[in-house]
Protein backbone atom coordinates (compact mmCIF):
# COMPACT_ATOMS: atom_id res chain seq x y z
CA UNK A 1 0.00 0.00 0.00
CA UNK A 2 1.35 3.47 -0.86
CA UNK A 3 2.11 5.93 1.97
CA UNK A 4 0.45 8.44 0.81
CA UNK A 5 -3.18 6.31 0.46
CA UNK A 6 -4.41 8.12 2.80
CA UNK A 7 -4.09 11.24 1.23
CA UNK A 8 -5.06 9.77 -2.38
CA UNK A 9 -8.50 8.69 -0.67
CA UNK A 10 -8.83 12.44 0.69
CA UNK A 11 -8.44 13.95 -2.57
CA UNK A 12 -10.96 11.74 -4.25
CA UNK A 13 -12.99 12.49 -1.84
CA UNK A 14 -12.86 15.81 -2.62
CA UNK A 15 -13.43 15.38 -6.14
CA UNK A 16 -16.76 12.62 -5.34
CA UNK A 17 -18.07 15.50 -2.86
CA UNK A 18 -18.04 18.62 -5.32
CA UNK A 19 -19.15 16.26 -9.09
CA UNK A 20 -22.77 17.30 -9.76
CA UNK A 21 -23.48 13.29 -9.25
CA UNK A 22 -22.01 13.74 -5.69
CA UNK A 23 -24.02 16.84 -4.65
CA UNK A 24 -27.24 15.46 -6.39
CA UNK A 25 -26.67 12.02 -4.71
CA UNK A 26 -26.76 14.11 -1.20
CA UNK A 27 -29.44 16.20 -2.09
CA UNK A 28 -31.46 13.13 -3.50
CA UNK A 29 -30.32 11.79 0.41
CA UNK A 30 -32.50 14.16 2.48
CA UNK A 31 -35.30 14.99 0.03
CA UNK A 32 -36.28 11.32 -0.18
CA UNK A 33 -37.01 11.10 3.48
CA UNK A 34 -38.36 14.28 3.61
CA UNK A 35 -40.83 13.68 0.97
CA UNK A 36 -41.66 10.07 2.96
CA UNK A 37 -42.77 12.40 5.72
CA UNK A 38 -44.68 14.71 3.84
CA UNK A 39 -46.32 11.76 2.31
CA UNK A 40 -46.93 9.67 5.50
CA UNK A 41 -48.36 12.51 6.81
CA UNK A 42 -51.01 13.21 4.54
CA UNK A 43 -51.73 9.82 4.59
CA UNK A 44 -52.50 9.77 8.35
CA UNK A 45 -54.36 13.12 7.77
CA UNK A 46 -57.18 10.87 5.47
CA UNK A 47 -56.83 7.49 6.68
CA UNK A 48 -60.30 7.35 8.15
CA UNK A 49 -61.74 9.12 5.17
CA UNK A 50 -59.48 7.57 2.76
CA UNK A 51 -60.24 4.05 1.33
CA UNK A 52 -57.97 1.56 -0.91
CA UNK A 53 -59.74 -1.31 -2.54
CA UNK A 54 -63.17 -0.56 -0.63
CA UNK A 55 -61.23 -1.16 2.66
CA UNK A 56 -59.99 1.87 5.43
CA UNK A 57 -56.47 3.37 4.83
CA UNK A 58 -56.44 2.87 8.71
CA UNK A 59 -54.71 -0.99 9.56
CA UNK A 60 -53.26 -0.83 6.13
CA UNK A 61 -50.59 1.12 6.53
CA UNK A 62 -48.79 1.40 9.70
CA UNK A 63 -47.63 4.89 10.73
CA UNK A 64 -44.55 5.65 12.64
CA UNK A 65 -41.01 6.64 12.42
CA UNK A 66 -40.28 2.60 11.21
CA UNK A 67 -42.49 2.49 8.84
CA UNK A 68 -41.25 6.15 7.13
CA UNK A 69 -37.69 5.02 7.86
CA UNK A 70 -38.84 2.04 5.45
CA UNK A 71 -40.69 4.02 2.56
CA UNK A 72 -37.52 6.07 2.74
CA UNK A 73 -35.17 3.44 2.37
CA UNK A 74 -37.32 1.79 -0.18
CA UNK A 75 -37.39 5.22 -2.50
CA UNK A 76 -34.18 5.57 -1.79
CA UNK A 77 -32.77 2.47 -3.02
CA UNK A 78 -35.58 2.12 -6.08
CA UNK A 79 -33.79 4.15 -8.63
CA UNK A 80 -32.49 8.04 -8.36
CA UNK A 81 -29.97 7.33 -5.88
CA UNK A 82 -28.56 4.05 -7.17
CA UNK A 83 -28.35 5.72 -10.74
CA UNK A 84 -26.21 8.58 -9.14
CA UNK A 85 -23.69 6.66 -7.24
CA UNK A 86 -23.79 4.87 -10.13
CA UNK A 87 -23.20 8.28 -12.23
CA UNK A 88 -20.79 9.07 -9.79
CA UNK A 89 -18.35 5.57 -10.38
CA UNK A 90 -18.48 6.20 -13.83
CA UNK A 91 -17.37 9.98 -13.82
CA UNK A 92 -14.49 8.88 -11.16
CA UNK A 93 -13.43 5.82 -13.63
CA UNK A 94 -14.38 6.02 -17.29
CA UNK A 95 -14.91 10.19 -16.99
CA UNK A 96 -11.38 10.85 -15.82
CA UNK A 97 -10.33 8.08 -18.76
CA UNK A 98 -12.04 9.88 -21.12
CA UNK A 99 -11.28 13.94 -20.35
CA UNK A 100 -7.79 12.38 -19.90
CA UNK A 101 -7.26 13.63 -15.79
CA UNK A 102 -6.71 10.08 -15.16
CA UNK A 103 -3.80 9.85 -17.00
CA UNK A 104 -2.27 12.93 -14.40
CA UNK A 105 -2.82 10.07 -11.94
CA UNK A 106 -1.10 7.58 -13.55
CA UNK A 107 2.74 9.19 -13.64
CA UNK A 108 2.67 9.10 -10.50
CA UNK A 109 4.72 6.48 -8.21
CA UNK A 110 1.44 4.31 -7.24
CA UNK A 111 0.41 1.22 -7.96
CA UNK A 112 -2.52 1.29 -10.37
CA UNK A 113 -4.48 -0.65 -8.28
CA UNK A 114 -4.23 1.84 -5.73
CA UNK A 115 -5.58 4.65 -7.35
CA UNK A 116 -8.75 2.38 -8.10
CA UNK A 117 -9.03 1.51 -4.35
CA UNK A 118 -8.69 5.08 -3.45
CA UNK A 119 -11.66 5.95 -6.01
CA UNK A 120 -13.52 2.97 -4.62
CA UNK A 121 -13.62 4.18 -0.88
CA UNK A 122 -14.19 7.44 -1.65
CA UNK A 123 -17.28 6.48 -3.14
CA UNK A 124 -18.10 3.89 -0.40
CA UNK A 125 -17.96 6.97 1.60
CA UNK A 126 -20.84 8.84 -0.49
CA UNK A 127 -22.96 5.87 -0.57
CA UNK A 128 -22.65 5.85 3.23
CA UNK A 129 -23.12 9.68 3.23
CA UNK A 130 -26.25 9.28 1.70
CA UNK A 131 -27.39 6.25 3.72
CA UNK A 132 -26.63 8.03 7.06
CA UNK A 133 -28.66 11.30 5.72
CA UNK A 134 -31.28 9.46 4.74
CA UNK A 135 -31.65 7.51 7.92
CA UNK A 136 -31.21 10.70 10.16
CA UNK A 137 -33.49 12.93 7.99
CA UNK A 138 -36.15 10.09 8.00
CA UNK A 139 -36.00 9.19 11.65
CA UNK A 140 -35.94 12.86 12.99
CA UNK A 141 -38.22 14.10 10.76
CA UNK A 142 -40.53 10.82 11.06
CA UNK A 143 -40.64 11.32 14.50
CA UNK A 144 -41.23 14.98 15.17
CA UNK A 145 -43.58 14.68 12.47
CA UNK A 146 -45.94 11.40 12.85
CA UNK A 147 -44.45 9.92 16.16
CA UNK A 148 -41.64 7.42 17.66
CA UNK A 149 -41.75 3.77 17.25
CA UNK A 150 -42.35 1.25 19.64
CA UNK A 151 -39.17 1.52 20.67
CA UNK A 152 -38.85 -1.43 23.19
CA UNK A 153 -39.55 -4.11 20.71
CA UNK A 154 -36.74 -6.80 20.36
CA UNK A 155 -35.33 -7.65 17.16
CA UNK A 156 -36.70 -11.37 17.61
CA UNK A 157 -40.44 -9.68 18.50
CA UNK A 158 -41.14 -7.31 16.08
CA UNK A 159 -40.14 -7.14 12.98
CA UNK A 160 -40.45 -2.84 12.36
CA UNK A 161 -37.92 -1.93 15.40
CA UNK A 162 -35.12 0.70 14.71
CA UNK A 163 -33.10 -1.55 15.24
CA UNK A 164 -34.03 -3.48 11.85
CA UNK A 165 -34.59 -0.65 10.03
CA UNK A 166 -30.79 0.07 10.79
CA UNK A 167 -29.66 -3.14 9.33
CA UNK A 168 -31.52 -2.51 6.63
CA UNK A 169 -29.68 0.61 5.70
CA UNK A 170 -26.81 -1.21 6.53
CA UNK A 171 -27.88 -3.81 4.17
CA UNK A 172 -28.34 -1.03 1.37
CA UNK A 173 -24.22 -0.44 1.68
CA UNK A 174 -23.59 -3.76 0.74
CA UNK A 175 -25.94 -3.73 -1.90
CA UNK A 176 -24.00 -0.29 -2.87
CA UNK A 177 -20.94 -1.79 -2.51
CA UNK A 178 -21.51 -4.40 -5.29
CA UNK A 179 -23.32 -1.47 -7.95
CA UNK A 180 -19.82 0.65 -7.56
CA UNK A 181 -18.04 -2.41 -8.28
CA UNK A 182 -19.51 -3.30 -10.77
CA UNK A 183 -19.44 0.87 -12.05
CA UNK A 184 -15.82 0.23 -12.06
CA UNK A 185 -15.66 -2.92 -13.90
CA UNK A 186 -17.58 -1.64 -16.71
CA UNK A 187 -15.44 1.47 -16.52
CA UNK A 188 -12.51 -0.18 -17.44
CA UNK A 189 -13.73 -1.43 -20.70
CA UNK A 190 -15.75 1.96 -21.62
CA UNK A 191 -14.27 5.01 -21.66
CA UNK A 192 -17.23 7.49 -21.30
CA UNK A 193 -19.88 7.77 -18.40
CA UNK A 194 -22.66 7.53 -20.88
CA UNK A 195 -21.39 4.22 -22.16
CA UNK A 196 -21.00 3.15 -18.72
CA UNK A 197 -24.68 3.83 -18.38
CA UNK A 198 -25.99 2.22 -21.19
CA UNK A 199 -23.67 -0.81 -20.44
CA UNK A 200 -25.32 -0.84 -16.95
CA UNK A 201 -28.85 -0.41 -18.58
CA UNK A 202 -27.93 -3.70 -21.11
CA UNK A 203 -26.37 -5.58 -18.25
CA UNK A 204 -29.53 -5.26 -15.80
CA UNK A 205 -31.76 -5.63 -18.68
CA UNK A 206 -29.80 -9.33 -19.30
CA UNK A 207 -30.04 -9.66 -15.61
CA UNK A 208 -33.74 -9.40 -15.29
CA UNK A 209 -34.28 -11.64 -18.46
CA UNK A 210 -32.19 -14.80 -16.66
CA UNK A 211 -34.47 -13.18 -13.15
CA UNK A 212 -37.69 -13.73 -14.68
CA UNK A 213 -36.82 -17.37 -16.25
CA UNK A 214 -35.40 -18.77 -13.24
CA UNK A 215 -38.39 -17.63 -11.30
CA UNK A 216 -40.42 -18.90 -14.18
CA UNK A 217 -38.60 -22.25 -13.68
CA UNK A 218 -38.75 -22.13 -10.59
CA UNK A 219 -42.80 -22.25 -10.61
CA UNK A 220 -42.66 -24.52 -13.44
CA UNK A 221 -40.69 -27.57 -12.06
CA UNK A 222 -41.49 -27.10 -8.68
CA UNK A 223 -37.48 -27.20 -7.83
CA UNK A 224 -35.55 -25.66 -5.58
CA UNK A 225 -32.18 -24.48 -7.68
CA UNK A 226 -33.81 -22.30 -9.00
CA UNK A 227 -35.28 -20.32 -6.24
CA UNK A 228 -31.36 -20.28 -5.07
CA UNK A 229 -30.05 -19.45 -8.39
CA UNK A 230 -32.63 -16.20 -8.39
CA UNK A 231 -30.60 -15.17 -5.37
CA UNK A 232 -27.29 -14.86 -7.88
CA UNK A 233 -28.77 -12.90 -10.08
CA UNK A 234 -27.92 -9.12 -9.56
CA UNK A 235 -31.56 -7.96 -9.33
CA UNK A 236 -31.68 -10.92 -6.65
CA UNK A 237 -27.81 -10.20 -5.05
CA UNK A 238 -28.54 -6.90 -4.51
CA UNK A 239 -31.59 -6.58 -3.26
CA UNK A 240 -29.81 -7.98 0.01
CA UNK A 241 -31.61 -5.29 2.00
CA UNK A 242 -34.97 -6.13 1.39
CA UNK A 243 -35.78 -8.27 3.63
CA UNK A 244 -35.20 -6.03 6.79
CA UNK A 245 -38.54 -6.45 7.93
CA UNK A 246 -38.54 -9.92 8.24
CA UNK A 247 -35.65 -12.36 8.48
CA UNK A 248 -32.16 -11.55 5.54
CA UNK A 249 -31.03 -13.91 3.56
CA UNK A 250 -27.73 -14.90 3.87
CA UNK A 251 -27.29 -16.58 0.45
CA UNK A 252 -28.35 -13.29 -0.65
CA UNK A 253 -25.35 -11.80 1.03
CA UNK A 254 -23.49 -14.16 -0.05
CA UNK A 255 -24.17 -13.79 -3.62
CA UNK A 256 -24.12 -10.00 -3.35
CA UNK A 257 -20.24 -10.20 -1.61
CA UNK A 258 -19.03 -12.28 -4.52
CA UNK A 259 -20.51 -10.04 -7.07
CA UNK A 260 -18.28 -7.16 -5.64
CA UNK A 261 -15.12 -9.44 -5.37
CA UNK A 262 -15.59 -10.51 -8.89
CA UNK A 263 -16.05 -7.12 -10.40
CA UNK A 264 -13.40 -5.21 -8.46
CA UNK A 265 -11.04 -8.30 -9.51
CA UNK A 266 -12.10 -7.40 -13.05
CA UNK A 267 -11.41 -3.82 -12.96
CA UNK A 268 -8.19 -4.03 -11.33
CA UNK A 269 -7.24 -7.02 -13.43
CA UNK A 270 -8.13 -5.01 -16.60
CA UNK A 271 -6.85 -1.29 -15.38
CA UNK A 272 -3.46 -2.61 -14.53
CA UNK A 273 -3.36 -3.53 -18.14
CA UNK A 274 -4.37 -0.86 -20.25
CA UNK A 275 -2.93 1.65 -21.71
CA UNK A 276 -3.79 5.04 -20.79
CA UNK A 277 -4.59 7.68 -23.57
CA UNK B 1 24.37 24.35 -19.84
CA UNK B 2 25.08 20.56 -18.44
CA UNK B 3 25.78 21.22 -14.84
CA UNK B 4 26.23 17.89 -13.16
CA UNK B 5 27.93 14.47 -14.20
CA UNK B 6 27.73 11.17 -13.28
CA UNK B 7 27.90 7.60 -14.62
CA UNK B 8 24.83 6.61 -14.00
CA UNK B 9 22.03 8.47 -16.72
CA UNK B 10 19.20 10.11 -15.30
CA UNK B 11 16.98 8.54 -18.29
CA UNK B 12 18.49 5.48 -20.08
CA UNK B 13 16.04 3.95 -23.09
CA UNK B 14 17.13 0.84 -24.85
CA UNK B 15 15.89 -1.21 -27.20
CA UNK B 16 12.62 0.54 -27.40
CA UNK B 17 9.55 -0.61 -29.51
CA UNK B 18 5.95 -0.10 -29.40
CA UNK B 19 4.20 -1.85 -31.65
CA UNK B 20 0.01 -1.31 -33.17
CA UNK B 21 -0.43 -4.90 -34.82
CA UNK B 22 2.56 -5.07 -36.98
CA UNK B 23 2.89 -1.10 -37.18
CA UNK B 24 5.47 0.24 -34.93
CA UNK B 25 4.95 3.54 -33.76
CA UNK B 26 8.01 3.80 -31.88
CA UNK B 27 11.11 1.53 -33.21
CA UNK B 28 14.27 0.64 -31.42
CA UNK B 29 14.50 3.66 -29.31
CA UNK B 30 17.54 4.39 -27.86
CA UNK B 31 18.26 7.41 -25.69
CA UNK B 32 20.32 8.53 -22.93
CA UNK B 33 19.91 11.70 -21.24
CA UNK B 34 22.52 12.47 -19.11
CA UNK B 35 21.94 14.16 -15.67
CA UNK B 36 21.70 18.44 -16.00
CA UNK B 37 21.12 17.72 -19.93
CA UNK B 38 18.23 19.91 -21.06
CA UNK B 39 17.00 17.51 -23.67
CA UNK B 40 15.32 18.13 -26.57
CA UNK B 41 13.28 15.55 -28.35
CA UNK B 42 12.33 16.89 -31.89
CA UNK B 43 10.08 15.07 -34.80
CA UNK B 44 7.50 16.37 -36.99
CA UNK B 45 4.16 15.67 -35.98
CA UNK B 46 3.26 11.91 -35.84
CA UNK B 47 6.62 10.71 -35.31
CA UNK B 48 5.72 8.87 -32.75
CA UNK B 49 7.07 11.39 -29.72
CA UNK B 50 4.09 11.24 -27.50
CA UNK B 51 3.98 7.28 -27.93
CA UNK B 52 7.73 6.93 -26.91
CA UNK B 53 7.04 9.26 -24.27
CA UNK B 54 3.59 7.49 -23.10
CA UNK B 55 5.83 4.34 -23.32
CA UNK B 56 9.11 6.13 -21.11
CA UNK B 57 6.66 6.84 -18.76
CA UNK B 58 4.61 3.30 -18.52
CA UNK B 59 1.64 4.72 -19.66
CA UNK B 60 1.29 2.43 -22.34
CA UNK B 61 2.86 -1.03 -22.51
CA UNK B 62 5.89 -1.13 -24.02
CA UNK B 63 6.03 -4.11 -26.76
CA UNK B 64 10.01 -4.42 -25.88
CA UNK B 65 13.03 -2.71 -24.62
CA UNK B 66 13.80 -1.06 -21.09
CA UNK B 67 13.80 2.01 -19.47
CA UNK B 68 15.80 3.09 -16.57
CA UNK B 69 15.37 6.34 -14.49
CA UNK B 70 18.36 6.91 -12.41
CA UNK B 71 19.46 3.35 -12.52
CA UNK B 72 16.03 2.32 -11.18
CA UNK B 73 13.73 0.01 -13.74
CA UNK B 74 10.93 -0.59 -11.44
CA UNK B 75 8.20 1.25 -13.04
CA UNK B 76 6.52 2.70 -9.90
CA UNK B 77 9.34 3.96 -8.10
CA UNK B 78 11.00 5.32 -11.24
CA UNK B 79 8.27 8.24 -11.21
CA UNK B 80 9.72 9.15 -7.51
CA UNK B 81 11.97 10.82 -9.28
CA UNK B 82 9.84 12.06 -12.62
CA UNK B 83 7.36 15.34 -13.34
CA UNK B 84 5.71 14.79 -16.54
CA UNK B 85 3.36 16.66 -18.50
CA UNK B 86 1.83 14.57 -21.62
CA UNK B 87 0.40 16.13 -24.59
CA UNK B 88 -2.32 18.99 -23.63
CA UNK B 89 -2.24 19.06 -19.42
CA UNK B 90 -6.07 18.53 -18.28
CA UNK B 91 -7.80 19.02 -15.24
CA UNK B 92 -10.60 18.65 -12.68
CA UNK B 93 -12.05 21.60 -14.55
CA UNK B 94 -14.88 22.71 -11.62
CA UNK B 95 -11.77 22.58 -9.20
CA UNK B 96 -9.46 25.40 -8.43
CA UNK B 97 -5.83 25.01 -9.90
CA UNK B 98 -4.74 25.00 -6.34
CA UNK B 99 -7.31 22.14 -5.45
CA UNK B 100 -5.77 20.63 -8.65
CA UNK B 101 -2.42 21.38 -7.33
CA UNK B 102 -2.83 19.69 -3.95
CA UNK B 103 -4.51 16.37 -5.99
CA UNK B 104 -1.24 15.98 -7.90
CA UNK B 105 0.92 16.28 -4.73
CA UNK B 106 -1.27 13.89 -2.28
CA UNK B 107 -1.00 11.06 -5.38
CA UNK B 108 2.89 12.08 -5.79
CA UNK B 109 3.01 11.66 -2.04
CA UNK B 110 6.09 14.56 -1.99
CA UNK B 111 4.77 18.49 -2.65
CA UNK B 112 3.65 20.48 0.46
CA UNK B 113 0.96 23.68 0.97
CA UNK B 114 4.09 25.78 0.61
CA UNK B 115 5.38 24.14 -2.53
CA UNK B 116 2.23 24.14 -4.31
CA UNK B 117 2.46 28.10 -3.76
CA UNK B 118 6.00 27.99 -4.78
CA UNK B 119 5.06 25.93 -8.20
CA UNK B 120 2.17 28.54 -9.12
CA UNK B 121 4.38 30.97 -8.18
CA UNK B 122 7.18 30.17 -10.62
CA UNK B 123 4.52 29.39 -13.07
CA UNK B 124 3.09 33.18 -12.85
CA UNK B 125 -0.61 31.82 -11.87
CA UNK B 126 -0.12 32.61 -7.04
CA UNK B 127 -2.65 35.22 -7.84
CA UNK B 128 -5.11 33.20 -10.04
CA UNK B 129 -4.80 29.58 -8.04
CA UNK B 130 -8.25 30.01 -6.49
CA UNK B 131 -9.95 30.31 -9.38
CA UNK B 132 -11.74 27.30 -11.11
CA UNK B 133 -9.61 25.86 -13.77
CA UNK B 134 -13.02 25.97 -15.89
CA UNK B 135 -12.35 29.89 -15.97
CA UNK B 136 -8.39 29.42 -17.23
CA UNK B 137 -6.88 30.10 -20.71
CA UNK B 138 -5.31 27.50 -22.79
CA UNK B 139 -2.20 29.08 -21.95
CA UNK B 140 -2.73 29.57 -18.44
CA UNK B 141 -3.41 25.29 -18.37
CA UNK B 142 -0.59 24.89 -19.54
CA UNK B 143 1.29 27.22 -17.14
CA UNK B 144 -0.35 25.10 -14.56
CA UNK B 145 0.09 21.82 -16.58
CA UNK B 146 3.97 22.68 -16.18
CA UNK B 147 3.27 23.59 -11.92
CA UNK B 148 2.05 20.31 -11.71
CA UNK B 149 4.70 18.52 -13.04
CA UNK B 150 7.20 20.79 -11.01
CA UNK B 151 5.31 19.70 -7.80
CA UNK B 152 7.83 18.46 -5.09
CA UNK B 153 11.00 19.44 -7.13
CA UNK B 154 11.51 16.12 -9.27
CA UNK B 155 15.22 15.15 -10.69
CA UNK B 156 13.46 14.82 -14.21
CA UNK B 157 11.27 16.61 -15.78
CA UNK B 158 9.05 14.87 -18.81
CA UNK B 159 7.39 17.59 -20.92
CA UNK B 160 5.70 16.93 -23.62
CA UNK B 161 5.29 20.37 -25.95
CA UNK B 162 5.11 22.26 -22.98
CA UNK B 163 4.83 25.28 -24.78
CA UNK B 164 1.69 24.49 -26.58
CA UNK B 165 -1.19 27.02 -26.66
CA UNK B 166 1.44 30.25 -25.18
CA UNK B 167 2.02 33.11 -27.06
CA UNK B 168 5.50 34.19 -27.49
CA UNK B 169 6.10 35.84 -24.38
CA UNK B 170 4.47 32.65 -22.66
CA UNK B 171 6.96 30.41 -24.91
CA UNK B 172 9.62 32.58 -23.85
CA UNK B 173 9.03 32.05 -20.07
CA UNK B 174 8.75 28.84 -20.35
CA UNK B 175 11.72 28.37 -22.15
CA UNK B 176 13.93 30.41 -19.64
CA UNK B 177 11.78 28.96 -16.44
CA UNK B 178 13.16 25.10 -18.06
CA UNK B 179 17.20 26.54 -18.55
CA UNK B 180 16.81 27.80 -14.92
CA UNK B 181 15.67 24.89 -13.31
CA UNK B 182 18.84 22.64 -15.43
CA UNK B 183 20.83 25.93 -14.17
CA UNK B 184 19.69 26.82 -10.75
CA UNK B 185 18.07 23.49 -9.27
CA UNK B 186 20.37 20.60 -11.17
CA UNK B 187 17.06 19.55 -12.56
CA UNK B 188 17.39 17.33 -16.17
CA UNK B 189 14.75 17.66 -18.27
CA UNK B 190 13.49 16.14 -21.33
CA UNK B 191 11.18 18.03 -23.35
CA UNK B 192 9.69 16.71 -26.98
CA UNK B 193 9.10 19.65 -29.61
CA UNK B 194 8.00 20.24 -32.93
CA UNK B 195 9.22 23.60 -32.90
CA UNK B 196 13.36 23.79 -34.20
CA UNK B 197 13.95 27.63 -33.11
CA UNK B 198 12.65 26.38 -29.30
CA UNK B 199 14.49 23.49 -29.27
CA UNK B 200 17.66 25.37 -30.90
CA UNK B 201 17.38 27.99 -28.19
CA UNK B 202 17.21 26.26 -25.21
CA UNK B 203 18.48 22.60 -25.64
CA UNK B 204 22.13 20.87 -24.92
CA UNK B 205 21.26 17.70 -26.84
CA UNK B 206 19.15 16.84 -29.10
CA UNK B 207 17.17 13.39 -30.39
CA UNK B 208 15.27 13.90 -33.96
CA UNK B 209 12.33 11.21 -33.93
CA UNK B 210 10.85 10.21 -37.44
CA UNK B 211 8.41 7.23 -38.40
CA UNK B 212 9.20 6.09 -34.83
CA UNK B 213 13.02 6.12 -35.60
CA UNK B 214 15.56 8.04 -33.89
CA UNK B 215 17.52 9.71 -37.16
CA UNK B 216 20.02 12.08 -35.70
CA UNK B 217 21.09 12.10 -31.68
CA UNK B 218 23.84 14.20 -30.41
CA UNK B 219 24.86 17.85 -28.92
CA UNK B 220 23.79 20.88 -31.44
CA UNK B 221 27.84 20.94 -32.92
CA UNK B 222 27.77 17.09 -33.12
CA UNK B 223 24.52 17.42 -35.18
CA UNK B 224 25.28 20.50 -37.26
CA UNK B 225 28.35 18.83 -38.22
CA UNK B 226 26.44 15.64 -39.28
CA UNK B 227 25.31 18.31 -41.69
CA UNK B 228 28.92 17.30 -43.80
CA UNK B 229 30.68 19.44 -46.63
CA UNK B 230 27.06 20.64 -48.02
CA UNK B 231 27.51 24.54 -48.03
CA UNK B 232 23.79 26.25 -47.54
CA UNK B 233 24.41 30.20 -49.02
CA UNK B 234 22.33 32.89 -49.64
CA UNK B 235 22.56 34.88 -53.14
CA UNK B 236 21.51 38.39 -53.53
CA UNK B 237 20.89 39.24 -57.51
CA UNK B 238 19.55 41.87 -59.58
CA UNK B 239 17.70 39.47 -62.49
CA UNK B 240 15.93 36.28 -60.16
CA UNK B 241 14.92 34.89 -63.36
CA UNK B 242 17.59 35.24 -65.26
CA UNK B 243 19.67 34.10 -61.86
CA UNK B 244 17.50 30.85 -61.69
CA UNK B 245 18.23 29.62 -65.38
CA UNK B 246 21.59 30.04 -64.81
CA UNK B 247 21.75 28.23 -61.45
CA UNK B 248 19.58 25.49 -62.97
CA UNK B 249 22.52 24.95 -65.31
CA UNK B 250 25.43 24.84 -62.28
CA UNK B 251 26.19 20.86 -61.39
CA UNK B 252 26.11 20.48 -57.89
CA UNK B 253 23.99 23.36 -56.86
CA UNK B 254 20.08 22.90 -55.94
CA UNK B 255 17.79 25.91 -55.00
CA UNK B 256 16.16 25.30 -51.51
CA UNK B 257 13.88 28.47 -51.67
CA UNK B 258 13.96 32.14 -50.25
CA UNK B 259 16.52 33.22 -48.42
CA UNK B 260 16.32 36.65 -46.37
CA UNK B 261 15.59 40.42 -48.24
CA UNK B 262 14.50 38.57 -51.40
CA UNK B 263 17.92 36.72 -51.99
CA UNK B 264 17.97 33.29 -53.11
CA UNK B 265 18.56 30.12 -50.71
CA UNK B 266 20.88 27.76 -52.26
CA UNK B 267 22.37 24.44 -51.00
CA UNK B 268 26.34 23.56 -52.72
CA UNK B 269 27.50 20.05 -52.55
CA UNK B 270 30.31 19.87 -54.99
CA UNK B 271 30.72 23.86 -56.21
CA UNK B 272 32.26 26.13 -54.12
CA UNK B 273 30.52 29.64 -53.95
CA UNK B 274 33.60 31.27 -55.93
CA UNK B 275 32.39 29.36 -58.95
CA UNK B 276 28.65 30.07 -58.41
CA UNK B 277 29.33 33.66 -58.13
CA UNK B 278 31.76 33.42 -61.80
CA UNK B 279 28.80 31.76 -63.62
CA UNK B 280 26.01 33.68 -62.86
CA UNK B 281 28.10 36.90 -63.75
CA UNK B 282 29.27 35.38 -66.77
CA UNK B 283 25.27 34.53 -67.30
CA UNK B 284 24.89 38.29 -66.84
CA UNK B 285 23.44 37.96 -63.49
CA UNK B 286 25.16 41.18 -61.11
CA UNK B 287 25.65 39.83 -57.38
CA UNK B 288 25.12 41.97 -54.66
CA UNK B 289 25.64 39.65 -51.88
CA UNK B 290 26.57 35.87 -50.99
CA UNK B 291 26.06 35.27 -47.69
CA UNK B 292 27.19 31.73 -46.50
CA UNK B 293 24.50 29.95 -43.69
CA UNK B 294 25.76 28.53 -40.86
CA UNK B 295 24.45 24.90 -40.43
CA UNK B 296 20.88 24.97 -38.63
CA UNK B 297 19.17 22.26 -36.90
CA UNK B 298 16.31 23.21 -39.11
CA UNK B 299 18.32 21.91 -42.37
CA UNK B 300 19.12 18.73 -39.94
CA UNK B 301 15.75 18.35 -39.36
CA UNK B 302 14.66 18.67 -43.05
CA UNK B 303 17.41 16.40 -43.69
CA UNK B 304 16.40 13.66 -41.53
CA UNK B 305 13.07 13.43 -41.66
CA UNK B 306 10.57 12.03 -44.13
CA UNK B 307 7.91 14.52 -45.78
CA UNK B 308 5.67 11.86 -45.73
CA UNK B 309 2.94 12.26 -43.20
CA UNK B 310 4.07 10.45 -40.41
CA UNK B 311 2.72 7.02 -38.48
CA UNK B 312 1.92 7.76 -34.77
Amino acid sequence: MPRQFLAMVRVEMLKVYTRGSGIGALVVAVLVPLFAVLGMNALMGMQDSAQFNGQPLRGMLQFDVVAVGGKALWARNFFVLPLLLFLATGASVAGENADHTLRELMVRPVPRWSILLAKAISLWTLSAATLALTFVAAVGLGWAVIGGPAIDQSVAEGSESLLRLSLGFAASFVSDMALIAIGMALSSFVRSVGGVVASLILLLLADRVVWLLLKGLGLILQEEWPKTAVKWTLVGAMGCWENWEGAFEPGQFLAVGVITLVATAVSMLRFSRTDVP
Amino acid sequence: MRLVTSEVPALAVTGLSRFYGKRAAVHRLELQVQRGDLYGFLGPNGAGKTTAIRAILGLIARSEGTVEVFGERDIVRQRTEIGAMVETPTFNDWLSGRQNLRIAAAYAGRGTAADIEEALERVGLLARGGERVRSYSLGMRQRLGIARALLGRPKLLVLDEPTNGLDPRGMREVRDLLVELVRRDGCTVFVSSHLLSEVEAMCNRVGILDRGVLKAEGTMAQLIRQLGARTVIEVGVDDRPRALEVIARIEGATIEGDGADGRLLLALSSTAPAELNRALVQGGVAVSSLVPRAGSLEELFLSVTSSEPGVA
